[in-house]
Formats: C-alpha cells, structure tokens, sequence
C-alpha cells in the first residue's frame, strides 16, 4: 500500500508540470529513490508511463494550441504575428516538457540505461520526435500553407527591401517621395517601422524551427514556392518593355545577394548543404523565368531589333541553359500569327517585321534552324498576299534610308557554306531541326534573297520587278536612267543576267529614246522643228515590255497630225520600222489661257484631250466627248473630275460640262482636293497587275479544261493537272506561269462556285 | 497539191530500205516531234477559238489520239443531240488524214453503222491546210446536209 502510494508521489514528481521550477532535487536525494525503483523494477514501467503521460499533453493541448492560430488570419502583418506567436508557444511547451525529460534523463545516467525509445537513445530527441509526429497526425491541410507564407512574404520583403536600399544608397538617399511616408518592407508609416522587430522575430522563430528540427518539414515546401514567386515578380518587374539593357548579371547579382542571402539567413545555423544544392535550382528557375518572360516579349524585342540586340543575346545564352526552344516556337509562332497575320496588317510592315525577325533570329540561333521553322507560317501568308513582290521590290529600290536597299548595297554574304578548315567545329543540327531540309544551303542567311524566296522562285520577283520598273520609267517620263540602272546592276548581281534582260532592254530604249529624239529635233530635215509644239516619244521594244493596261482614247486631230510628222520622221531614220502609238500613255504640258489667267499644267493626254474640245465649244455632254475621245463614260467622268476641281470646268446640268473662264473663289478651297485627286492619278498603275496577267493565263487554262471535260466527261483534279502541264506548259512555252495542283484545285472549285462546274466523288466535270 | 507530200514518204520510196533503216528511225522521232508540236499548236487553236458546237482533246497522254465532241446543228433533226468521235493521227500527220470515226451510234447516210465517214476531204480530198478545227466543222455541216452527195456505199 505504503509503496503504490510512494510510486504515485515519484510519477507525480517526474511529471510534475506545476512545481517543476520551485523544487530543486539534486542528485543525492534523487539517486536512492531511484535505486529503489531499480530494486522493485519499476523503473522501466515508471519511464514509460512518463513518456505516454508526455505523449498525451502533446496530443490534447500543444498541438491543437499550435495549430489553432492557423485557422484565421486577417492580413500579412497578422498572419506573420500569428505564427511567430505559435512557435513561440510551442517552443514554451517544449522547454516546459522537457523539464521532465531531464529528470527521466538523470534517472538513466544513475542506472546507465540504454534503451532506445521509438528508435532514439537520446530523450530529448525522442521529445522532439514525439511533437514533430503529432503534429503532423493533426496537419491542417490545406490552411497552414497561408499563415507560414505570410511569415516567410513578409521577412523577405523586409530583407530585399533593406538590399535594396542598401544597394541604392550609393546612389541615392532618398529614393522616391513615396517612401518618405511607408516604408517598403513592412508597408507600415516609416516612423514606425517594424523592420527591426520583423528581422528578430523572423531570427529568434527560424532558431525555435530549427533547434525542434521542424523547419525544413514545416517551411520547406513554402518557402520553395515563394521563392518562385519572388523570383517571378522580380524578373518581371525589372526587364518590363525594356530590351536595351542586358539583365543576366544583375539578375544573378540579385539572385545571389539576396535570395540566396535571405536563405543563409534562414538556414544560418543548419549545414550549407542543402544551400548548395538549392542555389543551383534558384539559378535555373532564375534562367528560366528570365526566358520565358523575354520569349513573351520576343516578338516585341523582334520589332525593334537593332535596338533591342542586349535583350536578344541575353537570350541566346539562356537558351543554351535552358530547354525551351520548342517553347519558344510555338510561342513566336502564335505572336506573329496575331499579331501580323491577319488582313488588318499592310503588307510594307509585315516585310518589315520579316526582316526584323530573320535579322533577330539569325543573331539568336547561327544554324537557322529557328528561323527557318518560326517564320513557315510568315512566308506561307505572304505568299497569299497579292502585293507582296511590289512591296519588296519597291523597299529595294525606293531613295532614302530602307533598310533593304541597304540590303542590296551590302552585297551577298559569302558565309554560310561548310569551309573545310574549321571542320573541327562543326556541330550537329539542334534537335528541331526539319530532318528533310538537312541541307544547309536552303538556310540562306541573305534577307534579299529570303524574300525573294517566299515565292519560291526568282521569277516572279525579276516579274515583278519589272512591271514596276516600267511603270516607274512611263510615270516619270524623265530620261534619267542613272538611279534605275545602278539598282539593275545590284539586282543583276544576285540574279542570272538573262533573267534580267528584259529590263536591261527597257533601259537601253529609254536611252535610245532620248538619243533619237535629240536627233530627230535637230535634223531640220525632219521638219520637227516646224511644228507647233515639241513632241517627244519614248520609244520603246514592244516584245520586251510587259503588257500596258490596254485603253483607247483618240487624240484631237491637231495631235495626230503632229504624231504623224514623227512618225514618219523614224520612219525616215529607221527604215523599216514605223511606231504604233500608245495616245493614252504619256504627259502633257500646256498652257491654258483663259480669260484673264494663265495656267501651266501637267496632266495626261486624256485630260489635255477633255480641254482640248472645250476650246471649240463651251458647252458638252459627256456623250459627246465619249464618242469624240473613244473612252467610257465613266473614265470620262473620272478624269473631268479633275478639270472641276481646278476649277475649270462645271457641271451644268447632270452629264453637261461647261468651261469657267473666269477664276472663282472656289480654287482655293479645293486646292487640297485637288492635290489629292492628282495624286491619286499618279498612283495609278498604268500595267496590268500581275492580278489581271494571272487572271489572263488562268483564262487559258481554263479553255483547255473545257475542252478537256467536253471530251473526257469527268476527269479527277490531278489528272487535269497533269494534262495542263503535259499540253498547256508544252505549247505556251516555259514563260507561261506554272499552276501548282493545289492552286488548280483552289481555281476549280472557284469554277465549282459560279456553277461552270460540277464535283462529285473526285471527278470534276461540266454541268450539261 | 504539193503540200500533201510527205518527204519522208519520197525520201524512203526512192531509197534502198535495208542501208537506211538507221536513218529512217531517226528520220521518223524528228518527224514526230514535228508532228507532236503541229498538234499541240493545233489544240491550242482550237482551245482558244472559243468554237460553239465543236471541240476536241487529246485522249490521256497520247497525243496522237484525240476525243471529239459535236454538237447536232441547230435547225437539223441532229440538234440537241451530242456526237463522239475518235480521231486517230498517222505519223504522217499532216500529209496524210486522220482517221475519224463516230464512237457514237449516227444514223445518217455518210456514216456507216461501224461509225466511218464518207467525207471527201478526209480521203482523196485532204489538204495539209486542214486542221482538226476545220475537220470537225466540216463534219458538223455534213450533219446539216450540206455535203451530203456522195451516199456511203455499204
């Protein structure tokens, strides 16, 4: 009886929660006890029932004390005061329970006892094994993320605030006026700033976490994530629109003083192990951030390229760390699909923006692998734009800064091809390369000759080209070939020469032009000289000019006798050779003497011919005037449209002009129309678009497929195909446009549309 | 009738054939490339004549073998009615005519139940001048009665 009552007080006093400070038991009062428990064997029995009472404390009030401040939480501020309270706390409950553990301690160095408690020799470690267990069994899952977050966000925001302000100090005391009244790290008023007590707090818990063995169980996975966070926000606000600057180094700069600062800091007095180890995934997850953030701008960075060339290369060593050039293409890829190709774009700046990214690109990825499949689409789309070739074609030859005159200037680049001594550096394709276009000699690096093979052939550009060159010659009517032979000299260095002949011809006509009219002029023989105005002719090769928009007009009768004397003037130069006149090409400068009022104007045959007929009669009907001249109406109006706005002629009645002798108020006032009409007169193309010569060759084709189908009956579109090529190509000779089977299918089912076609199961025929 | 004289024809009658057969290979691919290009000149014309009621194409890659679609001349019992032909060309297109037949049935006193025409210009009246343009037409007005003069004698 006497003993149970004795065992009741020594268990009391082991676990002796109240008292434990007041009582002072030193060894040799404690020892006998204890012998006396060995002698009983109650020791063991007695341990065990401490370390279960201990359990159950745990169990029933620390943990549900910790967690219970996990469960609300208003703000950072409170969420950061909430968990240093709970550490606090648990940290009090620990020195409070391990006072119990030292007495059972004591008790086993007395009895030099070894055993292990749930695996551990050591008590203490036991106790702590014991907390860390039951508080993870009662994990609040998933609110405490939240709480440990905001401790962690609000420490660090203190701490990269300081960096900062320490870095800046150098440079500037007092950095923005904003700060004068918060303070950026703890956002409270500056004269009550928490920083101070924040970092203590933020020490004394780390040490707590750190001593319960608790920190990287607890924290871990937080701070992991918010670092992710940190690191994101500050790539992003740091290389925001700009790209003239190149971040790598500050941002490793950053990296290193402060996250990697901030973790020293956390993990001060734990192994730097771990750090070692976690500084290396900060600095790829830091590369990383940096890349996809610069591979959302890219198409931006693109634009402005020269410019943004840091921002570029930046890039280009963090593709070589990290794994995102598939990433990047796609992502490029869809930039450029919204934001260039689209019909709301012209097609002078997608050209550009091409450029722009064949010159970025090849600066990012040398082998031009990236380039080549980035800007598929680009080339793809621009294939489908009808004005493409016009608009590389005047780029190159336009005056003043273009870039791709430059371009042209420059000269091919030698570079690109294999040379046989650095073999030794020779390396692979990147892993995207297109396996079937290995070759490298299609990764040109030339942007002229990029361009121009968005086409796919040169032909269509030398085409093109001279389509505006003639229309450049016929608008300007300047015998000046200088500026247009030097761009054909260019031009003839990147092109065969032959596919360029037929420019050459056309210069030499405008020169021999010149040269016979000069002659004409001043042989008295000729009789030109007589004549009551000047006329001078381009005279040009008809076979190798390309086809003028054809329009009639017939000249006044005054003119075509003048036309006449020149005509049989060359007649008399040239034997053999006569002209054929184009009257509704050409320019004229006249005199118009009216009452009061001269004026001197340049204007086109057709408008010299309107006012020509008003010096016979005042008055006339656009009838009248379309019978006389030969031209529709509705031309007709068009041009007269011209003469109203200077002011000269007035529209009576509906279709009845009349001549304005006198000056009006209204010319001022629509001097700015008039302007703009002239110009819109000068716009004009005076050849046939390349539009209406397609259409003229698909004219073509199309007779052939009726007479095909009327004979055949139905025919599959690839046999029709095939047929063209076979009997179309073989008779039209190879200058006859090439028809590829998908823009056949693309006619054909336009034909489908107009109802001049039927299709069913493959086969095409006519409708009976 | 000059033109209807095939040199080639002249050049191996007057020959002795056993020396010149090596020649005579090389002689007859010239030819057929100036044959080839004479119909290919001549599916042009035609394609691009626009010809109402007439019209022709070479049958699969052959070109020596043409499909030929008439139309019945209006005002004829003919009218409404479509006819194909078959043209064949010898290697001695033009000198000599082509052979054309009805592919389908033509009740009519020129044309045989097999399809042959009796049709001067197409036997002893050939001309290099004519064309498959003309050749067809010529068929066509003979659906309208106007050459019938000579009746088919079965």
């Amino acid at each position: 009886m006497s003993k149970c009552i004795r065992f009741s007080e020594t268990f009391q006093w082991f676990i002796g929660f109240q008292s434990s400070e007041e009582e002072t038991v030193t060894v040799d009062e404690f020892s006998p006890l204890v012998l006396t428990l060995k002698e009983k064997e109650f020791d063991q029995f007695l341990e065990e029932l401490v370390i279960d009472k201990i359990e159950e404390r745990v169990r029933l009030n620390v943990s549900p004390e910790f967690w219970a401040e996990f469960y609300t939480r208003e703000d950072e501020m409170d969420g950061f005061k909430r968990f240093r309270n709970a550490v606090k706390k648990l940290y009090d409950r620990y020195m409070h329970l391990s006072l119990s553990i030292k007495k059972l301690e004591l008790m086993r160095l007395i009895l030099n006892v070894k055993r292990t408690i749930y695996g551990q020799s050591n008590l203490d470690e036991t106790l702590k094994l014991i907390i860390r267990s039951t508080l993870h069994s009662q994990l609040p899952i998933p609110r405490y993320h939240k709480i440990i977050e905001d401790f962690y966000k609000v420490s660090f925001q203190v701490f990269y605030n300081s960096e900062k302000a320490y870095r800046d100090f150098g440079v500037e005391l007092n950095e923005s006026g904003e700060d004068t009244l918060q303070c950026n790290g703890c956002s409270a008023e500056i004269d009550q700033c928490k920083c101070k007590s924040i970092i203590e707090d933020f020490h004394s818990t780390n040490r707590i976490l750190i001593q319960l063995e608790l920190l990287e169980r607890l924290t871990g996975e937080v701070v992991t994530s918010l670092l992710h966070k940190q690191i994101e926000c500050h790539v992003q606000d740091t290389c925001k629109g700009n790209f003239d600057i190149s971040y790598i180094t500050p941002l490793e700069k950053w990296l290193n003083t402060v996250v990697v600062g901030w973790l020293t800091v956390l993990y001060d007095s734990t192994t730097n192990s771990p750090l070692i180890n976690f500084k290396q995934k900060l600095q790829h997850l830091l590369y990383e951030t940096y890349t996809r953030t610069r591979i959302e701008q890219l198409f931006n960075i693109i634009i402005e390229y020269p410019d943004s060339d840091p921002a570029i290369e930046d890039l280009r060593v963090c593709l070589e760390k990290t794994d995102l050039r598939g990433y990047l293409t796609t992502k490029l890829q869809r930039a450029l699909e919204t934001r260039l190709l689209h019909p709301g774009v012209n097609t002078p700046d997608i050209i550009t923006a091409y450029v722009a990214s064949i010159r970025a690109l090849r600066q990012l990825d040398p082998t031009g692998v990236l380039l080549e499949t980035v800007t598929q689409p680009v080339r793809q789309y621009l294939r489908c734009r009808e004005d493409t070739m016009r608009c590389v074609v005047m780029s190159l030859t336009e005056e003043g800064p273009g870039e791709l005159a430059d371009e042209l200037v420059r000269g091919e680049e030698a570079g690109g091809e294999d040379n046989p001594h650095n073999w030794q550096e020779w390396t692979p394709d990147p892993i995207d390369a297109h396996v079937s276009k290995s070759n490298k000699d299609s990764r040109s690096w030339d942007i002229i000759s990029m361009l121009v093979n968005v086409y796919g052939s040169k032909e269509t550009f030398v085409n093109e080209y001279r389509t505006l060159l003639a229309d450049r010659l016929l608008s300007q009517f300047t015998y000046n070939t200088e500026k247009e032979i030097r761009y054909l000299e260019l031009l003839k260095l990147r092109f065969e020469d032959s596919q360029l002949h037929f420019c050459e011809v056309m210069l030499k006509d405008v020169y021999d032009s010149k040269r016979i009219n000069t002659h004409l002029h001043t042989d008295p023989i000729f009789g030109l000289s007589e004549q009551e105005f000047p006329l001078t002719a381009m005279i040009l090769s008809a076979q190798f000019w390309p086809p003028f928009k054809e329009e009639t007009l017939e000249l006044p009768q005054k003119i075509k006798e003048h036309l006449e004397t020149y005509t049989k003037a060359f007649e008399t130069l040239k034997g053999n050779r006569t002209l054929s006149w184009k009257p509704h090409l050409g320019s004229v400068n006249m005199d118009i003497e009216l009452k009061g009022r001269t004026l001197n104007l340049t204007v086109s045959p057709i408008q010299a011919a309107i006012i020509w007929y008003f010096q016979e009669k005042s008055q006339w009907t656009i009838d009248e005037l379309s019978t006389l001249l030969v031209v529709s109406p509705t031309v007709l109006r068009r041009r007269i449209a011209f003469w109203q706005s200077q002011g000269l002629l007035r529209e009576v009645s509906s279709d009845t002009f009349l001549l304005v002798e006198e000056s009006g108020g209204r010319v001022s006032k629509t001097t700015a129309v008039t302007e703009m009409l002239c110009e819109d007169d000068e716009t004009e193309s005076i050849m046939a678009s390349a539009h209406d010569q397609r259409e003229e060759e698909l004219q073509v084709f199309w007779s052939y497929i009726v007479g095909m189908l009327t004979n055949l009956d139905s025919l599959p579109p690839e046999r029709i195909h095939q047929m063209l090529k076979m009997f179309v190509v073989a008779s039209q000779g190879p200058s006859s446009a090439e028809c590829s089977l998908q823009q056949l299918r693309h006619f054909l089912d336009r034909k489908v549309r107009e109802h001049k076609l039927l299709f069913s199961g493959g086969f095409y025929r006519l409708p009976k | 009738m000059a033109q209807n004289i095939n040199p080639y024809h002249r050049q191996s009658a007057t020959a002795t054939p056993p020396s010149k057969t090596n020649e005579e290979s090389q002689n007859r691919s010239q030819d057929n490339h100036a044959v080839t290009k004479r119909l290919q000149k001549e599916l042009m014309v035609l394609m691009m004549s626009g010809e109402k009621g007439v019209s022709a194409f070479p049958d699969g890659e052959n070109l020596f073998r043409w499909i030929a679609t008439i139309e019945g001349p209006p005002g004829t019992v003919y009218e409404g009615h479509v006819f194909r032909l078959g043209l064949e060309f010898p290697h001695s297109y033009p000198y000599c005519a082509p052979l054309v037949r009805f592919t389908t049935p033509c009740f009519h006193p020129n044309v045989d139940t097999a399809g042959n025409i009796c049709l001067d210009i197409l036997k002893e009246k050939w001309s290099a001048l004519y064309d498959v343009r003309t050749i067809l037409l010529s068929i066509q007005s003979l659906l309208g009665g106007e050459f019938a003069l000579g009746i088919y004698s079965f």
